[in-house]
């Protein structure tokens, strides 16, 4: 098969057109500079931006907001894992991008034509028990976008501002060059013209890795930005944690526009395992804020034989009530019907424990920053928002807005960064050798005759990372079990993907990237050999401080995937006099 | 069955869905004229693309064909 090929010459490419993706494009834009966008899908109309038509962070200390208590009430969630510097400058930099949002006619749920302010106070989210001793009456808030007008909305102005986008560009790989990142070598996926792009700087917005385990409307995460990164040479960080959740049945609901019987908020409902905080701004937003730590808690009651599984509603606090009260009367129908049965009846609901997706890793991890700007450890290169490992989540999503905050915020400096990198350089021309080396690599699959189908090879990436005893409830043997394979994998089935059309072609890439993700968070999980946040293991159920409280960090070596740690520092660290129950008031099964 | 029908009567060939499937499953017909299935097996149940229809010619079902895993495939 051949088909024509495109080569865009560009000062800044950016790879991913979600909050992340967009907010770099016009911040680079506007220093004048040439700058290309791309994404797989219709930007606009595709990525988790657009699907997590949730709710922006808000933080302003003319509300009261302390910034102290909102750094501790993260480091909480995050237990303690979290860069706090990131954090201090998700919150400074929130009212920024909330103004240029505003700016560029994003709109916000605005009820009688009143800004609405979401309110959480951690009496009603049962939190005081954690924040309370430090902080009491910490209050967080955060506004909500319009569904599904935000993304639309970033798209007409990066337009506006003359930002070339092009949409359906599956970009396979990046171009590297004397040591940097001259550009990136993609494809389209209906005409399958090969692109070949040579930019000044780059950076990757792709979100992030979800092994398309159904369920949870992101199977277009399959880790494109972190794959290629890695094989770039960059450094990869917070693998091991991975979210579960379930909702599958709430896509049902809406399709028969009746309430959900049963979804991750009645999950999250479960008292018995509270185990990662934040259960009940998962409640909130079903399809969005799962930190999934009940679900793990539920996979482990049915692995211990104890299925059916109920949530305990009589079990919840008048603190809680009160809160799903003020949800329901604030959003009035929809809150009804996303709270999908009567909270205020109480008593029992079973919940299907066999309805479970993988979810990616938390808000902050991916491919790692060298600096405030976002430049990775490779010259040219620089990632925003789920690409990129702040860390700002630590080892658990944060919610309540933080995630399209810290892609906004992310996004906003990587996207500055790579344009200051690029205003000092000339274009590279890619040697010709490479690039023809390069290229081979990309249409592999589409110029083999016989091989595995995309389909085939993303099955089998699934058995390995998708059932709830891999990557939910961890344990040495089976991490090593999964690794040798997710090994096996790489090295005989991955070259081996075949592709019949362009279409395919975009899968069989897809599916080579997720076994390469799949084998990072084995890696990272088997390496940390403690419990923490989203890394729940059955084997070492507890936390442990002196030694963990550190990150993970991935890099190629030799051919292989080497993990790392690297301190946190000190003075981010818990008071370690204060008794562990203290320091972690939610428990992990077996502890 | 995911994605189920676009009823071709219906079918304006305004191509919104198009656009709005994350995954790539509708294509426009050769001619350009109407939008049709093309990869249904890549259908993530998200809804986007009846829910963008303007004339209401797409219906999607919640539930998904579990293709059987083979040895090689």
């Amino acid at each position: 098969m051949s088909f024509s090929e495109k080569r865009i010459k560009t000062d800044v490419l950016v790879i991913g057109g979600g909050m992340a993706g967009c907010f770099a494009a016009i911040k680079a834009k506007q220093r004048g500079l040439d700058v290309t966008l791309v994404d797989k899908g219709h930007i606009g109309k595709t990525g988790a931006t657009h699907y997590a038509d949730g709710n922006l962070m808000y933080f302003r200390p003319e509300r009261g907001h302390n910034i102290t208590d909102w750094l501790n009430l993260i480091s909480v969630r995050g237990e303690y894992l979290n860069n706090r510097d990131w954090v201090e400058i998700c919150l400074k930099e929130s009212r920024n991008r909330y103004d240029d949002m505003v700016s560029w006619g994003v709109p916000f749920y605005k009820p009688d034509g009143k800004l609405f302010i979401n309110r959480a106070d951690p009496s009603w989210t049962g939190m005081d028990d954690i924040i309370g001793s430090t902080d009491k009456g910490a209050v967080w808030e955060n506004v909500d976008f319009v569904s599904r007008k935000n993304a639309p909305a970033l798209r007409k102005k990066a337009l506006d501002y003359g930002v070339n986008i092009l949409d359906r560009i599956m970009t396979c790989e990046l171009l590297k060059q004397d040591g940097k990142v001259i550009g990136a070598i993609g494809f389209h996926t209906t005409s399958g013209d090969l692109y070949v792009f040579q930019s000044k700087a780059t950076v990757i917005a792709t979100g992030s890795g979800a092994f398309k385990a159904e369920n949870n409307l992101t199977n277009y995460w399959t880790g494109d930005g972190e794959a290629m990164a890695y094989r770039a040479g960059a450094t990869v960080s917070g693998q091991e944690f991975c979210r579960v959740g379930t909702d599958m049945p709430i896509r049902t609901a809406v399709r028969s526009q009746k309430p959900a019987d049963i979804s991750n908020k009645t999950v999250d409902t479960l008292a018995h395992y509270p185990f990662i905080t934040g259960g009940l701004a998962s409640w909130l937003r079903p399809t969005l804020n799962a930190e999934g730590g009940a679900v793990i808690g539920a996979a482990w009651e049915v692995h211990c034989g104890r299925a059916p599984l109920y949530s305990d509603l009589d079990a919840w606090s008048e603190g809680q009530m009160k809160w799903i009260k003020y949800y329901i009367d604030s959003k009035g129908a929809e809150g009804e019907e996303r709270a999908g049965f009567d909270f205020f009846k109480r008593g029992k609901v079973q919940f299907p424990a066999t309805r479970i997706w993988l979810a990616p890793t938390a808000a902050g991890a991916g491919i790692w920053p060298e600096d405030m700007n976002l430049a990775t450890g490779v010259p040219g290169l620089y990632a925003a928002g789920d690409s990129c490992a702040t860390m700002a989540c630590g080892a658990s999503y944060a919610g309540l807005g933080f995630g399209l905050n810290h892609a906004a915020v992310t996004g906003s400096r990587a996207g500055l960064g790579a344009a200051e990198f690029a205003l000092k350089l000339k274009s590279t021309d890619s040697d010709g050798k490479l690039l023809a080396g390069v290229k081979n690599n990309v249409c592999n699959p589409l110029e083999r005759a016989g091989g595995f189908t995309a389909a085939w090879l993303t099955q089998i990436v699934q058995t390995i990372t998708v059932p709830y005893y891999i990557l939910g409830v961890k344990k040495e043997d089976r991490l090593r079990a999964a690794l040798t394979l997710a090994e096996f994998i790489n090295n005989h089935l991955s070259p081996k993907v075949m592709a019949k059309d362009p279409h395919e072609w975009r899968m069989a890439y897809e599916a080579k990237n997720m076994a390469l993700i799949a084998e990072m968070r084995l890696q990272a999980s088997l390496f940390r050999t403690e419990s923490r946040g989203s890394h729940f293991r059955e084997d070492y159920p507890r936390r442990d401080d002196p030694t963990w409280l550190a990150w993970v960090k991935l890099k190629e070596k030799d051919g292989k995937i080497a993990a790392f740690k690297e301190p946190l520092p000190g003075k981010w660290w818990p008071d370690l006099t204060k008794k562990y129950e203290e320091r972690y008031p939610r428990m992990f099964p077996g502890e | 069955m995911s994605i189920e029908r676009i009823d071709a009567g219906l079918c304006t060939g305004c191509g919104a869905c198009v656009d709005s499937c994350p995954m790539d499953v509708i294509r426009m017909d050769e001619k350009g004229e109407k939008a049709v299935i093309k990869y249904p097996e890549d259908c993530m149940l998200c809804l986007y693309c009846e829910r963008d229809c303007p004339v209401d010619a797409i219906y999607v079902s919640p539930e998904k064909k579990v293709t059987p895993l083979l040895s090689w495939g």
